[in-house]
């Protein structure tokens, strides 16, 4: 476990370092930065002037260290449109979309595992078929249309919860309720799949003929193998969710990442979309990492 | 004296797209303490989901009947799933064809051996390690301790076999059905496995079923022989019964079809059996065999015909055999 740990730790900052190079280039490309720093006024000779000043006109390799340096800091640089540093903008809106991300993932797992594995348990039933029902309306569903019945009957007709904004918890129950229910299909799918390849398994038979339990079959010997696939898929879902659903936050008019990516894509703001997109690069990495972890745990024959 | 388990007229459909099979078709079998019973018969004649039927493990949606079957009494057919479940594991035991599959890759060797022992005799981990150790011993298996902290994929196909048979062992079950226990390991470890089971059974005096087609193995260890075929016993007897003086024709084939060591051929040469096995979904009238029969008759392919007994020597033919066909060699 502990080389398999360290191999792992290995691949994650290698793939961490490339994205940052990657994201570094993006960024380099895509304008002239002494010329946006500048501003459009701004006459050839003022450009120069902020081209030595930032150290722009240095070899590309040295940009790039002094760059990597100043994320170590935790200086992503200055927004265009905000003119206030990156990571204060993100920062402020981070907890919102975390919390928002966290609740959603863990309501769908909550609902779609159980609900999986009474599918595969059922399987070819009417109630595998309802569960089926019940996944594909939330695949072809558009969020914004679920989001906007939610609204309409939750809190304009019903006026259980807020209209909108993450000012209090309230507040976000219906986004999580769109998040988790987006979410939520594949889990149960990918979960009752599993569960129908391990149940009809040797080793369930072997379970069985041990006259075990029916419940010990089915969480001892048959859950733990069958999770696997779901524990990658939710950590994937979990980076998106973190990414932050524009379409959500726009929607129930909250604040978070999503909103702010969104923006700053129109706005031309480079700095706070490419620190997005590399921070989510580098959660993706984390949760890859943690992901790979885990299924070695549970699973020996990863460990090696 | 009562029989150990005793099932008479067993059948067993799955149903498939458009009909059913019909995977065992009547089968009457019987067994008593300490007796190993083979039964032999070509791939798909019915041999696993007859035992699987014994044990209620059959796949899902296969469905089984019968007149009786009644291990020590208890009538299998009416119990519920809890009171088999109690006598799985504790008083039948079974391994299976396939030891690369059989063991849960998720959890230790000792985690598994203890499992069925605490289960069944509300053991705490000590004493069932004391026993998961023991077993381990028993079947072989040396470095016990260090196994028991192993998972299934460290252990070769032999060892997981052997483990299997420990596993299925631990609460010294009265009947263990081995489904062809050595068809997938190599040939020189499928000696040891079955000289292993041979050992066990006269160590421990539990009666084995042991399903197989290799006739090689029924020569050496049966005490009772059934030819199955199509879902049918076509003959049953004791080993010398059956070997020596096979009654029906299948049998017959079946033993000129291939070498059996141990024994002296007389007269014959090996052939292979022309024809192919007839299909399982439909029902079919008189015998089974009789579409690759050289002595079928007209009336073999019309009546039905029914289980014959001499001297316990039962067969299911109008026509039977009437030459010998092996001797035991001399000093075997
Ligand atoms: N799940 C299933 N669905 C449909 N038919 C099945 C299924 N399992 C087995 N059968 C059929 O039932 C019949 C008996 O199968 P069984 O497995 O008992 O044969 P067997 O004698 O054990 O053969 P083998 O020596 O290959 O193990 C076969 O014709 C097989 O095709
Ligand atoms: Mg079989």
């Amino acid at each position: 476990m502990l080389r398999y740990t360290a191999q792992r730790l290995l691949v994650a900052f290698a793939v961490a370092i490339s994205v940052s190079v990657i994201s570094f280039a993006i960024l380099r490309m895509s304008t002239d930065l002494a010329q946006a720093l500048a501003g459009e006024a701004a006459n050839q000779e003022q450009v120069e002037q902020i081209r030595i000043a930032y150290g722009l006109d240095r070899p590309l390799p040295l940009q790039y260290l002094d760059w990597l340096a100043d994320l170590f800091r935790g200086d992503l640089g200055q927004s265009y449109y905000f003119r206030s540093p990156v990571a204060e903008l993100i920062g402020d809106r981070l907890p919102l979309t975390f919390s928002l991300a966290i609740s959603s993932l863990f309501l769908a797992l909550v609902i779609a595992v159980p609900l999986g594995i009474i599918a595969a348990l059922k399987q070819n039933t009417w109630i595998d078929r309802a569960c089926l029902t019940l996944a594909v309306v939330g695949q072809a569903m558009p969020s914004f249309w679920f989001a906007l019945m939610l609204i309409f009957f939750f809190a304009v007709q019903l006026q259980w919860v807020p209209l909108s904004g993450g000012a209090t918890w309230q507040g976000l129950i219906l986004p999580v309720v769109v998040l988790a229910y987006y979410a939520m299909p594949a889990i149960m799918r990918l979960t009752r799949a599993g569960m129908v390849d391990v149940l009809a398994s040797d080793y369930i038979r072997t379970a069985r003929a041990k006259g075990l339990s029916s419940t010990s079959i089915l969480l001892k010997h048959a859950l733990r193998n069958a999770v696997m696939p779901v524990i990658a898929l939710a950590a994937v879902q979990f980076g998106f969710l973190l990414g932050g659903s524009t379409i959500v936050e726009t929607v129930f008019a909250l604040d978070g990442i999503g909103y702010l990516s969104w923006e700053s894509i129109q706005r031309a703001d480079f700095p706070v979309v490419q620190s997005i997109v590399l921070l989510f690069s580098l959660i993706f990495v984390v949760l890859t990492l943690l992901t790979d972890l885990l299924n070695a745990w549970i699973d020996p024959r990863v460990r090696g | 004296m009562t029989k150990l388990l005793d099932i008479k007229n067993l059948r067993v459909e799955i149903p498939i797209q458009g009909g059913a099979v019909h995977a065992v078709r009547g089968v009457d079998l019987s067994i008593d303490r300490g007796e190993t019973l083979c039964i032999v018969g070509e791939s798909g004649s019915g041999k696993s989901m007859s035992s699987l039927a014994v044990m209620n493990l059959l796949p899902k949606g296969a469905h089984r009947s019968a007149d009786r079957m009644s291990f020590l009494g208890t009538d299998l057919l009416r119990l519920s799933h809890r009171g088999m479940a109690r006598i799985r594991g504790d008083r039948i035991g079974m391994i299976f064809q396939e030891p690369m599959t059989s063991l849960n890759p998720a959890y230790t060797i000792g985690n598994q051996l203890q499992e069925v022992y605490r289960r069944h005799r509300r053991a705490g981990r000590a004493a069932a390690r004391d026993r998961a150790i023991e077993l381990l011993e028993l079947v072989g298996i040396p470095n016990a301790p260090l196994r028991l902290r192993q998972y299934p994929h460290q252990l070769s196909g032999g060892l997981r076999q052997r483990v299997m048979i420990a596993m299925s062992l631990m609460c010294e079950p009265d009947i263990l059905i081995a489904d062809e226990p050595t068809s997938a390991l190599d040939v020189t470890v499928q000696v040891q496995i079955l000289h292993l089971l041979k050992d066990l059974q006269t160590k421990l005096g539990i009666a084995v079923i042991l399903i197989t087609h290799d006739l090689g193995v029924v020569a050496r260890t049966a005490d009772r022989v059934a030819v199955v075929y199509a879902g049918q016993i076509l003959e049953t007897g004791t080993a010398r019964q059956v070997f020596g003086t096979p009654r029906h024709p299948y049998t017959a084939r079946l033993l000129d079809s291939m070498p059996i060591p141990g024994m002296m051929r007389l007269r014959r040469k090996l052939q292979a059996i022309p024809g192919t096995v007839p299909s399982l979904t439909n029902d079919f009238q008189g015998c089974a065999f009789a579409a690759r029969c050289d002595r079928a008759r007209p009336e073999c392919r019309t009546t039905e015909v029914p289980l014959v007994r001499e001297d316990g020597h039962g067969f299911a033919c109008l026509h039977p055999e009437t030459e010998a066909r092996f001797a035991q060699k001399a000093g075997v």
